[in-house]
C-alpha cells in the first residue's frame, strides 16, 4: 500500500516524499482563476491560500521534485459539481497541468466533468473523488464506464462493504481509503453547502437543537409522551447532545489541533485497520489536510510509514492493532472509537 | 402542472386521504402550503404518488409496503413513482429487489434515483423502468448562508449558483444514455435558473423541505445507545426515532442567520430547511416562469 499525502508547496512535497509518501496530492488556485471567478467559486473544496498552490510553475516544480524521487502527483478538482461554463477553463488548467507540469492524475467527482475531460484529453488519468459518494459496486460500475482509474472510498465505509465492492469491481481499478486526520459529520458528496460562506456548516458548536415530538396517533398518554420526548434508554437529549459535541471535538475538530502526549496529530485514524485494508485490496492510504501544517503532515506520514513497516515485518493483524494503539498513545480514545474511520461492526 | 404527493413510508399511506394534514397546529400541517399553491395554480389534484424517500437505506420500504402503495395508487387512478435513497452494498441489494418487483408489476413506472449505482442498476437490469435524477444528484448549492454571509452574493452574482453540471452538454449526453429525461430540484436560496428549460429535461420541484446535507451517521439513531455504537454508520435494524422527533436548529453564533424565509431542521440523518410562506410564494412564481412541470408536496421528507 502506498501513502498518499497532502501538500501545498514544493518544499512539503520534497519533505513528505523523503519520509515515505509515494503519492502526493495538491490543489491549485491561480490568480487568474480567482480574479475571474470571485472568491466563492473555488476550483476545489478548499479555500485559496494555504491549502492550494498558486501557479502552474510551482506545480511543475513540485511534479519534477516528486517524480524524480519516484512518487506521483495528483491534482484535485473535487467539487461535487461545476457549472458547465467553467468546464472550458478547467480543461485549460487540466491540459496545462497534464502536458506542461506532468501531473499524473486528477481527482474529480463530477461525472459530467469526467466525461468532458476524457473526451478532450483521453490519456488523462482520473481518480473518482470521495465527493462522488461511491458507496456500492454498481456506482463503481457507473464510473468505471467513464474510463476512470481509481475509486476513492468516502469516509467510514465499512470494511465488509469495501471488500464486497472491490471483489465485484473490475480488476483494472485501484482503490484508495482514508487513513488519517479529518472526519466529516455528513456524507461529503451529499453536502449542499460551501465552506466559502463561512466555513463548515455542520460542526459549528453554537448550534442549538430543540427536539420536537411528533404525536403518535391515538395516544392520549400525555405524560408518557413528555417523558419520551427528552429521554431514550435513560439518556436525556441534553446528555446526548453533550456526547455529540464531544464526538465532534474528537473526531471532526481534531481536539482543536492539540497533539497526543507523543506529539502526534490527533483526529480520525484507521491505523489499526491497515492489515484488513491491505487484505481487501486497498492500494492507497489517504492522509487528509492540505491546509494543515507541515509538522502535522510529516508526523502523519511517519505514523503511517511506521505502521506499514511493522506490517511488512510480518506481524499478525492483532499485533498490528495493538501496535497502532500503542504508537497513538491515547488508549481511552481508541477504546471510545470516536477517532476511528473503521469502527467495529456489531 | 402535475401534482405529486410524497408518501415517505408505508405507515404514512393514510396521507393519501389527508394530503395536507388535518389541523393547523399539526407539525406537518400544510394548510399554508396549500393556500399558496392554490392561489397560484387553482385547486390542486394529486395525480401521482411519490413512494419512498431519498435519505436513508434503513428506511427503504418492504416489498409488502411497495405492493400496498401501488395498489392504493391504482385504486385512486394515480401514477406511481418509487423514490430511492443513496445506498451502500447492503442497501443496494434491497433496492434491486424492489426494482425487480416494480418492473414486474408496473414495467414503465418511474424511479427517482439518488445514487449513481442505482441508475446503473436500472440501465442494466430494469431497462423498462423510467429513471428520474433525484435532487441529491444535482449539485446545486442549498446554503442558507449564501444571502447573509459577509461576502454575500447578490444580483447577477447569484446567477452563477443557479447552474450546475446538469446544464452542460457532457452531462446531458451521459444522462441520455441512461434514459434520464427528468431531473429534480429544491427551491434553493439563490433561486432557479431562468434558462432551466434549455437544460433539456423535464423538471420537478419539491415543496416544502429543501435538503442542506445528509449522511450515514444519524444523530437521532445514536441517542440512547452505548458509546461504542454512537455516531457511526450502523449495520442492522433501526428503531426509527426519526419518525417521532424533529430537531429545530438555531445557530447561537449567528453564522447561520435567522430568516423569515425558512426554518432549519434536522430529521434523522438529514438537515433540511422548511420553506416558509413568502419564500414559497416567490418560489412558485419562479417555478411557473422557468418551466417546472411537476411539484412534489411533502408533509414530511423522511
Amino acid at each position: 500500500m502506498k501513502i498518499l499525502a497532502p501538500v501545498n508547496s514544493v518544499h512539503e512535497a520534497e519533505t513528505l516524499v523523503n519520509l515515505g509518501a509515494e503519492e502526493i496530492y495538491c490543489g491549485l488556485s491561480t490568480r487568474t482563476w480567482r480574479k475571474g471567478l470571485e472568491q466563492e467559486l473555488w476550483l476545489n473544496r478548499r479555500e485559496p491560500g494555504k491549502a492550494n498552490l498558486e501557479s502552474l510553475e510551482e506545480l511543475k516544480e513540485l511534479a519534477i521534485v516528486t517524480q524524480r524521487a519516484g512518487a506521483k502527483v495528483f491534482l484535485t478538482l473535487n467539487q461535487p459539481g461545476y457549472a458547465p461554463e467553467l468546464y472550458t477553463d478547467i480543461l485549460t488548467t487540466v491540459r496545462q497541468a497534464h502536458e506542461y507540469c506532468g501531473v499524473d492524475a486528477f481527482i474529480v467527482a463530477d461525472p459530467g466533468l469526467i466525461c468532458f475531460l476524457k473526451e478532450a484529453l483521453p490519456p488523462v488519468v482520473i481518480h473518482v473523488s470521495s465527493l462522488a459518494a461511491v458507496l456500492n459496486s454498481a456506482a463503481v460500475s457507473f464510473f468505471s464506464q467513464l474510463g476512470i482509474r481509481r475509486i476513492i472510498f468516502p469516509r467510514y465505509v465499512e470494511m465488509e462493504t469495501m471488500k464486497s465492492i472491490i471483489e465485484r469491481g473490475s480488476a483494472h481499478l485501484e482503490y484508495e481509503a482514508f487513513v488519517l486526520n479529518d472526519g466529516c459529520v455528513f456524507e461529503e458528496g451529499y453536502c449542499h453547502v460551501s465552506h466559502a460562506f463561512g466555513g463548515a456548516f455542520c460542526h459549528n458548536p453554537a448550534w442549538v437543537y430543540k427536539p420536537i415530538k411528533i404525536e403518535e396517533e391515538g395516544s392520549d398518554d400525555q405524560k408518557g409522551q413528555r417523558e419520551r420526548l427528552f429521554r431514550v434508554n435513560k439518556e436525556t437529549f441534553r446528555e446526548h447532545l453533550d456526547e455529540y459535541r464531544r464526538w465532534l471535538w474528537i473526531g471532526i475538530k481534531n481536539f482543536g489541533g492539540v497533539p497526543s502526549p507523543k506529539g502526534d496529530p490527533l483526529g480520525m485514524c484507521g491505523l489499526c485497520a491497515l492489515t484488513q485494508l491491505k487484505e481487501i485490496g486497498v492500494m492507497s492510504l489517504k492522509i487528509v489536510g492540505r491546509e494543515a501544517s507541515l509538522k502535522k503532515k510529516a508526523a502523519s506520514v511517519k505514523l503511517v510509514k511506521g505502521m506499514l513497516d511493522f506490517i511488512e515485518a510480518g506481524h499478525s493483524p492483532e499485533e498490528v492493532r495493538l501496535q497502532a494503539k500503542s504508537i497513538r498513545g491515547v488508549n481511552g480514545l481508541c477504546e471510545s472509537e470516536y477517532m476511528c474511520y473503521y469502527r467495529r461492526t456489531e | 402542472m402535475e401534482w405529486a404527493l410524497s408518501i415517505p413510508r408505508g405507515q404514512t399511506l393514510a396521507w393519501l386521504d389527508e394530503p395536507w394534514g388535518t389541523k393547523e397546529t399539526d407539525h406537518d400541517s400544510l394548510a399554508d402550503v396549500r393556500e399558496v399553491c392554490e392561489d397560484k395554480f387553482g385547486p390542486v389534484k394529486f395525480t401521482r404518488i411519490y413512494f419512498g424517500q431519498e435519505f436513508c437505506e434503513k428506511a427503504l420500504p418492504s416489498p409488502k409496503e411497495l405492493d400496498r402503495a401501488m395498489v392504493l395508487a391504482e385504486q385512486r387512478g394515480m401514477k406511481f413513482t418509487l423514490v430511492t435513497p443513496y445506498v451502500t452494498e447492503s442497501g443496494l441489494e434491497v433496492v434491486k429487489g424492489l426494482l425487480q418487483r416494480l418492473m414486474r408489476l408496473q414495467p414503465r413506472a418511474e424511479v427517482v434515483v439518488n445514487d449513481w449505482g442505482v441508475l446503473q442498476i436500472i440501465a442494466e437490469d430494469c431497462p423498462t423502468l423510467t429513471p428520474v435524477l433525484g435532487r441529491l444528484l444535482n449539485k446545486l448549492l442549498r446554503d442558507p448562508r449564501m444571502l447573509t454571509h459577509c461576502n454575500k452574493s447578490e444580483g447577477e452574482e447569484l446567477a452563477r449558483f443557479r447552474s450546475c453540471s446538469l446544464a452542460g452538454v457532457p452531462m446531458q449526453v451521459l444522462l441520455r444514455q441512461y434514459k434520464v429525461r427528468r431531473i429534480e430540484l429544491d427551491l434553493s436560496p439563490q433561486g432557479l435558473d431562468n434558462h432551466l428549460t434549455d437544460w433539456g429535461y423535464e423538471s420537478t420541484l419539491y415543496l416544502r423541505y429543501g435538503v442542506i446535507m445528509t449522511g450515514r451517521i444519524c444523530l437521532l439513531h445514536s441517542w440512547g445507545v452505548e458509546e461504542h455504537q454512537k455516531f457511526k454508520p450502523f449495520s442492522g435494524g433501526c428503531d426509527r426515532k426519526c419518525h417521532f422527533y424533529w430537531l429545530e436548529m438555531f445557530d447561537s453564533s449567528h453564522q447561520v442567520k435567522k430568516s423569515k424565509d425558512w426554518v432549519i431542521l434536522q430529521k434523522g440523518n438529514t438537515i433540511f430547511y422548511r420553506e416558509e410562506r413568502e419564500f414559497l410564494k416567490e418560489g412558485l412564481d419562479i417555478a411557473a416562469r422557468v418551466g417546472i412541470s411537476r411539484l412534489v408536496i411533502q408533509r414530511e421528507p423522511i
